[in-house]
Order: C-alpha cells, then sequence, then structure tokens
C-alpha cells in the first residue's frame, strides 16, 4: 500500500496552551517499502503515525493510502503500539484471534491463521497462556501477531520495542524483518533507536525537534535479507554517523527549550 | 500445595485454640454467665433451633432482603458506575459526594423510611441498597478508568462497535475490580439488612440477636450472632470463588 502525507499539521489545543507537534508535514512511502521515523521525543512521530492510522485527525493537510484520503481507522491498515496492548483476560491464542473474532470469524478459520502467526512470532506452545505469565518481549509479540493475523497491507508500528532492552528490540527486530519480507506491506516505523531505524529500514526520515517538521531522509543502502549482523559494518557505521549528527543538533535544540 | 494445607491446618487449629480459651473462662466462671456462653452450649442451641426451624425462618427472611438489595445494587451500580465514566462532567461533580457518601449515616434515616415505606422488608432492603450499591459504582467506575487507553486505540483500529467495545473490552477489562465492588456489596448488603432488621423489625437474623440480648437469652443471642457469621462467610466465599474462576488469568 501506498502511503502520501500532504502538508500534514497538527496543533493540540489545552485551555490557552497551543502545542504545534507536526508542521507542514509531507513525505511518500512506496508499496512494500519498509520506512521509519526517527527524532527526539515529542516532535510527533507517534501523532503522525496515529493520523495515518486514522486514530487522530490532522489540524491541516491530509494522509492518502493508494490515494483514497484517511478518515478513520480502516481494516487493512494494522496498528502496534508501544503500550503493552494485550488483554489480560484472553490467553495468547484468544488475544490473536481477537481481531478476527470481532469481524465474525468461524473459529476454525481463526484457530488455523492465529496458529500460523503464532508460529511465525514464535510464541508456539504459548498458546494457552495468559499475558500475565509473559515477559515483556513475549507480549509485544502478541500485540504484533494480532496485527498480522489481520492480513493489513499496511502496518504501521510505533516503537513497538521501546519498552524492551536493546538486545531484545535488536533480536526481535531480525524477526519482524524476517516476517516482514515475507508478506509484502508496507511498513512505516516510529523510533527513537537510530541503530533500529538502519537494521529496520529502507528509508529513514529525520524529524526536527518540535514542531514535527522533515528534517531529512537517508536512504539504507544495506542489502536485503539483512539481519543485525549489519551492525558495526563500514556502511552502517556511514549511515550511523550520518543519522546521528543530525539527530544529535535536534535533540541539543530540544534540550535548550521550544523555539516556537 | 502441601504449605496450602499447612495454612489451613493452622487455621483450624487458631480457630479450636480460640473456642477453648472461650470454653474455658465461661466454665470457671471468670464471666458472668449473662456475658458468656460456653460455645459448646451455643453449639447445642444452634443445632436445637435449626430442628425446630426458627432460624431457618429468620434466615429466609434475612437471606432475601440481603440478595434483593445487593442483586438491585449490583444491576444499578454497574450501569451508573460505567455512566460515571463516560459523562466525566458527572463525574466531576459527584466523584466529591461519592468519595464522602460512606462518612454519611444513612441509618439515621431509617426510620424516616419506614415512615415512607411502610413496616416491612421496603425499609430494610431501601437501606441495604443505599449502603451497597455505591461500593459496586465506585469499583466499577475505578475498573473502568483503570483500562489502558490504548486498549481504546486497538479498539478503534480494529473498528469495533461501541456494543463490542462494551462487552468486549470494557467489562471484562474492568471484571475484576467490578468483582471487588460486588464483594463489597454483598457485605455491604448484609450489614445494612442486619443493622436495619436490629432496630425496627419483627424478624430476620437481625432481629433475632437484638430480641434475645432484650430478653436476657444470651444462648439463643449467639447463636443467632453465630447464624449471621456464617452466613457473611458463605457469601464471601461464593463471590471469591466466583471471582477466582473468572479472573485466575490476571
Amino acid at each position: 500500500m501506498r502511503v502520501e502525507a500532504k502538508n500534514l499539521r497538527k496543533v493540540f489545543e489545552t485551555g490557552s496552551d497551543r502545542i504545534v507537534a507536526l508542521n507542514d508535514v509531507s513525505f511518500e512511502i512506496e508499496s512494500g517499502e519498509f520506512v521509519s521515523f526517527i527524532g527526539p521525543s515529542g516532535c510527533g512521530k507517534s501523532t503522525l503515525l496515529e493520523i495515518a492510522g486514522g486514530l487522530t485527525t490532522p489540524s491541516g493537510g491530509l494522509v492518502e493510502l493508494d490515494g483514497t484520503p484517511v478518515d478513520g481507522p480502516r481494516l487493512d491498515v494494522g496498528v502496534v503500539f508501544q503500550q503493552d496492548s494485550t488483554m489480560h483476560w484472553r490467553t495468547v491464542i484468544g488475544n490473536v484471534t481477537f481481531g478476527l473474532e470481532m469481524r465474525g470469524v468461524g473459529r476454525a478459520e481463526r484457530t488455523e491463521r492465529a496458529m500460523k502467526i503464532i508460529d511465525l512470532v514464535g510464541l508456539q506452545g504459548f498458546e494457552g497462556n495468559y499475558p500475565a505469565q509473559l515477559s515483556g518481549g513475549m507480549r509485544q509479540r502478541v500485540a504484533l501477531a494480532r496485527t498480522l493475523v489481520m492480513n493489513p497491507r499496511l502496518i504501521l508500528m510505533d516503537e513497538p520495542f521501546g519498552a524492551l532492552d536493546e538486545q531484545m528490540r535488536l533480536i526481535l527486530g531480525d524477526e519482524l524483518l524476517a516476517i516482514w519480507s515475507n508478506t509484502g506491506a508496507t511498513v512505516l516505523f516510529v523510533t527513537h533507536s537510530i541503530d533500529e531505524a538502519i537494521l529496520l529500514s529502507d528509508r529513514v526520515v529525520a524529524m526536527t525537534a518540535r514542531p514535527g517538521e522533515v528534517r531529512a531522509t537517508v536512504e539504507v543502502e544495506l542489502t536485503r535479507p539483512r539481519d543485525s549482523g549489519v551492525i558495526g559494518t563500514p556502511g552502517f557505521a556511514a549511515i550511523q554517523k550520518e543519522l546521528w549528527s543530525i539527530i544529535r543538533e535536534e535533540s541539543l535544540k530540544q534540550l535548550r527549550g521550544p523555539t516556537v | 500445595m502441601i504449605r496450602n494445607r499447612a495454612a489451613m491446618y493452622l487455621r483450624l487449629a487458631t480457630v479450636f485454640v480460640v473456642f477453648a480459651i472461650l470454653e474455658g473462662a465461661a466454665r470457671t466462671g471468670w464471666f458472668d454467665p449473662l456475658t458468656l456462653v460456653p460455645p459448646s452450649e451455643v453449639g447445642i442451641r444452634i443445632v436445637e433451633l435449626v430442628i425446630s426451624g426458627e432460624i431457618r425462618r429468620h434466615l429466609v427472611s434475612t437471606g432475601s432482603a440481603v440478595l434483593i438489595s445487593f442483586l438491585l445494587a449490583a444491576l444499578f451500580g454497574v450501569p451508573a458506575g460505567w455512566l460515571l465514566w463516560r459523562l466525566p462532567q458527572l463525574h466531576g461533580s459527584l466523584g466529591a459526594v461519592l468519595s464522602s457518601y460512606y462518612a454519611v449515616p444513612i441509618f439515621a434515616f431509617y426510620p424516616v423510611l419506614v415512615t415512607v415505606l411502610g413496616f416491612n422488608l421496603a425499609p430494610i432492603i431501601a437501606i441495604a441498597w443505599l449502603w451497597a450499591v455505591v461500593g459496586v459504582l465506585v469499583n466499577t467506575t475505578i475498573g473502568l478508568m483503570n483500562i489502558p487507553t490504548v486498549l481504546m486505540d486497538v479498539a478503534a483500529s480494529l473498528r469495533l462497535t461501541s456494543r463490542q467495545r462494551l462487552f468486549r473490552v470494557l467489562l471484562p477489562g474492568a471484571l475484576p475490580r467490578i468483582l471487588t465492588g460486588l464483594k463489597l456489596g454483598a457485605v455491604y448488603s448484609l450489614i445494612g439488612v442486619v443493622v436495619s432488621e436490629f432496630m425496627l423489625s419483627t424478624q430476620g437474623l437481625g432481629h433475632m440477636v437484638w430480641f434475645n440480648y432484650d430478653n436476657f437469652r444470651s444462648h439463643d443471642m449467639y447463636a443467632y450472632i453465630l447464624a449471621i457469621s456464617v452466613l457473611a462467610i458463605l457469601i464471601n466465599s461464593t463471590l471469591s470463588r466466583i471471582e477466582q474462576a473468572t479472573t485466575a488469568r490476571s
């Protein structure tokens, strides 16, 4: 699915406070592409994702998916959130089949599709467990599986591994790459980890400190299939250096305070 | 398992020791026999009251009042708690009232309720309901407020209908807390009924405690106190079992 954002603007107004989260953001993501958005906290990258997912309405501009403007959540667009979004009262398989169940898909088909995805995310053997019995990383895999089972053509990921430690983040990144390469889905990935963004993406969009604007787009010309083995290679290091010089500047700007 | 069993034996032993001390204290005449009756004699009296059918009559009266007021509290409290969660303005204006609700001496209004509703089960049920419903309501609201907002985003992104959102996300998400409220509500119902029966009533377990106290019939008074305690334990353990069955996983 092709994603095109045109002059996105988002202003949050609470009482007399007026916060410009996004200011004139435009970008294009080709069908099947994996694009990461990176920037200092509060740069509006999560807001961007919510707008693309139809969960928030922009104050100006629009997002088009395959040429159709977004006016609400769509079933062919899946979202994976940063926070734990598993349902504590459902088992792993109950969580994964939730969306299918709500759409009226029959039990046999639900189970069959869910088991395939559960295998894919490496949760086989845990189908009957409740989220409380799983680690944070496993719960994120459940959330990922719940999204994948709906066969989305666009997957929006809002720092899905942000609450995990660095090692687990890279390992799940590897798994995500392996899964993604089989789906052909477009991915819009939000992160604040430079390594993660380079490891996963075809392109990395660096955003400015608030108000969020597109500061630069960096092509990741590392061969696919790829895994975390690329970290530390000269090609990786060059992109890392380039991105860091941009992000460092923006983070310092933010540290000095708002410049609106 | 072994540890559970050990804990159970310890609990039984504690109960046994307490009864033995009470028995000893009563038999040796440390206490005046009107104040403390040997538990063994109370036990015999209970059996007699059960056989004669006297306890059953009052148990039915108290039990049905508790059941009705509890069911009404659940039926009203859960939807009202949801409404309060849905309407933040309402929550803003009622929040202070609700948080100081249990400071209001509701039982002081009992004579008024008797005048209005008549000398029957109605004022008893009304007061027990008033006492129980807010516990259910407040816990329902808290349970709903504690549901992570990300689950609302999940519901939105999966395009759930408002009905699905309510019955498949909100209620199951808040269920552990709602059950806490219901447990509280059931115990409050019992307290409401028994205390009302103390004051103005011609039947019920609470009335019999008071009646026997008034007539210096200590054996019977203790028998009815024990009956009330057993009822309370039964209500609580039933609800705990339901709670465990539905929320063992979280």
